[in-house]
């Protein structure tokens, strides 16, 4: 038996610890306490018992621990109420006085959470920040509450500004939204996955429109979001398995040309760490004499499950799409030549011989590599764009801090 | 009247219009009309406590927003043939259809304890066409290495070498990894193909026509031990 990591369980466990550490400190006590501690407990148990993290999250699931423990401490808490309730201790002023107390910490929390994650935030990014943008309206909210209205006045005035539904996170969704249409688009994500979000975008506005008080109701948006994802799941899946494939088959064809050349018993392709002289040669009599063979089959594939054959590949969406994106993996000039091998990389007879390539491909596709024209130049464009996207809401340097240069 | 009193009956009148009209919060429109009626018709703020408690008011007025709720969440899963996942809406109806509910608390443990049973049910349902989706490619490449055509030198190690060592390697984690992790969300989990390919929720999420399915769901036995 191994327990699970406590990298794992303690960022699980200690929001519960935390609560549990608060009562015990405000010496609530009884039956619902007691549950609440035992479910802990037990969470404990099973973080020692349990041998890896899928184990132990299966477990928290099955005995239902943490909505146990939520369910009794809310008991613990209503209880607390009810108890000072009778003892005359809740009045409108309290009532009030709690309500702007708890959206002072809520200020708090974010502008401390934005200070420790993004250090180099600049004003201008702050006012773009999602969570940020709910400041303005928290403050809004405070100031009317401590304006000398009276508790009913100040909920009413919540619900009529539409400040109830903005602390529901309404406010923040479409933010969210336009920032991965953004992202998307810049990075060179597939047109069904944009629309889709487009589509969440043309909802959201639609339905805030037709709203009482200009914000959509949470519940029906994040049905209607869920209805659109559930649309465009089954296209996003076939686009993304034929690109996979029509991807592989132009992998295979480029790796049989580039087997020929005279760089490749220095390319990590064929050297791999540690191998020896005579292991790199057969790797690349491997290519050589194997990848003919296997693109048949991947060609294979691509038409019985969706139709295509080798001709079909470039008339297709999927490949207009990625071949004009900034993504596309290939230099023109490779690709042109991936293109022209493809007549040349076939088995033949039996037992099965492979021809070289032409020697003029062989030529170009050297030149190439020596000439460092095998990438799609654009690549850089688009990792420059995902790194400014990503600097815009997250602060200045925020890419570079969390994924490296 | 007093002022305190008359931002209150205005309030309760609020939250009323917040529903009017609305043909899927027609519960909770009724309870809130409940609401508002008692306290318009109060002389006094304190009358207002002994209305709300002795009809129960605040507590129906939960029960209806939960119904109503939980109503549109229904007829949203069962619009998208999402059956499992309508599951938790179709019991919390139902038994508030039965039970009467006394207390808020009461209310939402009941709604916790419905959820938590039901969210179980949804990873079930769906790991076994996660696990299938995960291996298609794989299968593919088995079927690939076994059928490529290629020269004598490397025949014996592509054609039978490959996908022999690719499916020993794809027994001894379904064995030692993914069998034991899936059992351990329930210990009767097992894989099932019917469900996969008769269940629309499930079939919708495999791009590939139906003759390419089923080839697949032979080569993923062989592959996982199956």
């Amino acid at each position: 038996m191994m327990p699970v990591d406590k990298m794992f369980v303690d960022p699980m466990l200690q929001v519960f610890r935390d609560m549990a550490a608060e009562m015990k400190k405000q010496k609530h006590s009884g039956e619902a306490f007691d549950k609440m501690i035992a479910a802990l407990d037990r969470m404990e148990t099973l973080a020692v018992e349990c041998n890896d993290l899928n184990e132990f999250n299966a477990k928290l699931i099955q005995e239902g621990l943490q909505a146990k423990f939520s369910m009794h401490y809310g008991e613990v808490m209503s209880q607390a109420a009810e108890k000072s309730s009778k003892a005359g201790g809740y009045d409108d002023n309290t009532l009030m006085q709690n309500t702007l107390r708890a959206y002072e910490d809520a200020i708090t929390r974010i502008e401390e959470a934005e200070k420790v994650q993004f250090e180099n935030i600049t004003d201008d990014v702050r006012k773009i920040k999602p969570s940020i943008r709910i400041v303005p309206v928290l403050r809004k909210i405070i100031e009317f509450g401590k304006s000398g209205v009276s508790y009913p006045e100040f909920l009413t005035k919540m619900i009529v500004e539409g400040w109830e539904k903005a602390m529901e996170g309404v406010i923040v969704v479409r933010d969210g939204i336009e920032f991965e249409i953004e992202f998307s688009k810049d990075t060179g994500m597939i047109p069904p996955y944009i629309e889709m979000h487009e589509e969440r975008l043309k909802a959201f506005d639609e339905m805030a429109k037709k709203s009482a008080f200009g914000l959509p109701d949470s519940l029906l948006f994040s049905l209607k979001s869920q209805e659109i994802e559930h649309k465009y799941k089954p296209i996003i899946a076939k686009w993304e398995a034929i690109e996979q494939r029509w991807m592989k088959i132009l992998e295979l064809l480029l790796d049989w040309l580039d087997a020929y050349c005279s760089f490749a018993p220095y390319d990590g392709r064929w050297r791999t760490p540690g191998c020896s002289e005579a292991q790199v040669q057969k790797n690349i009599r491997r290519t050589k004499g194997c990848n003919p063979g296997i693109l048949k089959q991947r060609e294979r594939i691509l038409f019985e499950s969706f139709g295509m054959k080798w001709d079909d590949i470039f008339k297709h969406e999927t490949f207009k799409f990625r071949h004009s994106s900034l993504i596309f993996p290939y230099s023109e000039e490779r690709f042109e030549l991936i293109k022209k091998t493809y007549p040349y990389c076939q088995p033949k007879g039996k037992p099965v011989v492979v021809e070289e390539p032409p020697k003029e491909l062989i030529a170009e596709a050297e030149k190439l590599h020596s000439e460092k024209k095998v990438v799609n130049p654009n690549l850089k464009i688009a990792a420059e764009n995902a790194k400014k996207i990503y600097d815009k809401y997250n602060g200045e340097g925020a890419y570079e801090k969390n994924f490296g240069k | 009247m007093d002022k305190l009193l008359k931002d209150y009956i205005k309030y309760y009148e609020t939250r009323m219009n917040k529903y009017k009209g609305n043909p899927n919060y027609k519960n909770s429109y009724e309870t809130e009309k409940a609401l508002y009626e008692a306290i318009a018709s109060c002389e006094k703020l304190e009358d207002f406590k002994d209305k709300v408690e002795k009809g129960n008011l605040a507590v129906r007025n939960g029960v209806a927003l939960v119904k109503d709720k939980e109503k549109i969440q229904n007829e949203h899963y069962n619009k998208l043939k999402e059956f499992v996942r309508a599951g938790a809406s179709k019991e919390i109806l139902e038994t508030l259809e039965k039970k009467e509910i006394k207390t808020a608390m009461e209310l939402a443990n009941l709604c916790t304890e419905i959820e938590q049973k039901h969210h179980l049910k949804i990873t079930l349902d769906e790991l076994g066409t996660s696990q299938f989706l995960y291996d298609y490619f794989i299968l593919e490449n088995i079927e690939v290495w076994q059928n490529a055509e290629v020269v004598n030198e490397f025949k014996k190690e592509i054609n039978e070498e490959w996908p022999n060592d690719t499916i020993n390697e794809g027994h001894k984690q379904w064995k030692e990894q993914i069998l034991p992790n899936n059992r351990a969300w329930d210990p009767k989990w097992n894989m099932d193909y019917n469900l996969i390919f008769n269940e629309e929720r499930h079939r919708r999420k495999i791009p590939f026509p139906d003759e390419i399915v089923k080839k697949r769901f032979e080569q993923h036995k062989k592959y996982r031990g199956i």
